[in-house]
């Protein structure tokens, strides 16, 4: 396993972004399984590889910043690549994470075309957008991407700058950024009441 | 499977047409993620105008499980 990022990402809160690669392991697996067992992960679902090593970063990640005790988290994974979104306060905080060159289907890119005209981006960056923002608890049942893109008309996206974005569902405002980092995009989406919250 | 069916999966989800067969495995944490499943139901609404739920979609483990969904749609 190995630590690609670690990024404070936040201009008023301690917000951090990592990235991970998982790799094969076994002896140490067994290591953090047992890790992880003794912690507040502890599961069923400790028998699957990627929750392990993804729950294990976690908390070292929050031990290494100091963040013990009470953390909101976000998790994505993307192949052997897991991105964790940490923030030691109750800010909504969501994160997703694709590959650069992830495919999308022609249909797929065409509705989202439709559904953004003026959006002169990649429809994968819509797209993370989108799958970052509905994590957001602020959202519960506005929306419901398992429907498919049909019901999201709703859902305006205003690039701000180069990498930002407010997306917005009424007066709800959330903010996101994209990052590059290892041929992937991270998204990270911030219920924020300003639009300077990165940094 | 027919080919229709074929197509709509080799664009979903990037496998090459000829090595389509029912029984290849979706797995969760590998080709059958949410972008999957989105491209998914793009291509079914665009080829058959029908809208899946992505729960239901997501609930499926491999290929010739998507093509029974659809049939079972369109009956």
């Amino acid at each position: 396993m190995t630590v690609v990022l670690v990024k404070e990402i936040c201009a008023h809160r301690s917000v951090y972004l990592s990235v991970i690669k998982r790799e094969k392991e076994c002896l140490s697996l067994l290591y953090k399984f047992v890790y992880v067992f003794f912690s507040k992960f502890r599961s069923r679902r400790l028998f699957n590889e990627r929750y392990t090593l993804s729950r294990y970063s976690l908390i070292k990640f929050s031990k290494r910043l100091v963040i013990c005790k009470k953390f909101n988290y976000c998790l994505s994974h993307a192949g052997k690549y897991t991105a964790i979104l940490l923030s030691s306060e109750k800010q909504q905080i969501s994160v997703d994470l694709e590959p650069i060159n992830r495919h999308l289907s022609g249909s797929l890119k065409l509705k989202i075309r439709k559904l953004y005209p003026d959006l002169l981006i990649q429809e994968l960056i819509i797209i993370l957008i989108l799958e970052s923002m509905v994590k957001l608890s602020v959202f519960k049942n506005q929306i419901d991407l398992s429907k498919g893109l049909d019901n999201l008309c709703l859902v305006k996206i205003i690039r701000l700058k180069s990498d930002i974005f407010e997306v917005s569902i009424k007066s709800i405002k959330v903010y996101s950024k994209i990052y590059i980092c290892e041929d992937l995009y991270i998204c990270v989406t911030m219920d924020s009441t300003t639009s300077d919250v990165f940094l | 499977m027919d080919e229709k069916f074929k197509q709509l999966i080799s664009e979903a989800l990037e496998i090459e047409l000829n090595t389509i067969q029912g029984d290849i495995v979706l797995d969760p944490e590998g080709n059958w993620d949410s972008v999957a499943i989105l491209s998914t139901i793009s291509e079914i609404d665009n080829q058959y105008g029908i809208q899946l739920d992505g729960n239901e979609l997501a609930s499926c483990r491999k290929i010739s499980e998507i093509d029974a969904l659809i049939n079972k749609s369109l009956i």
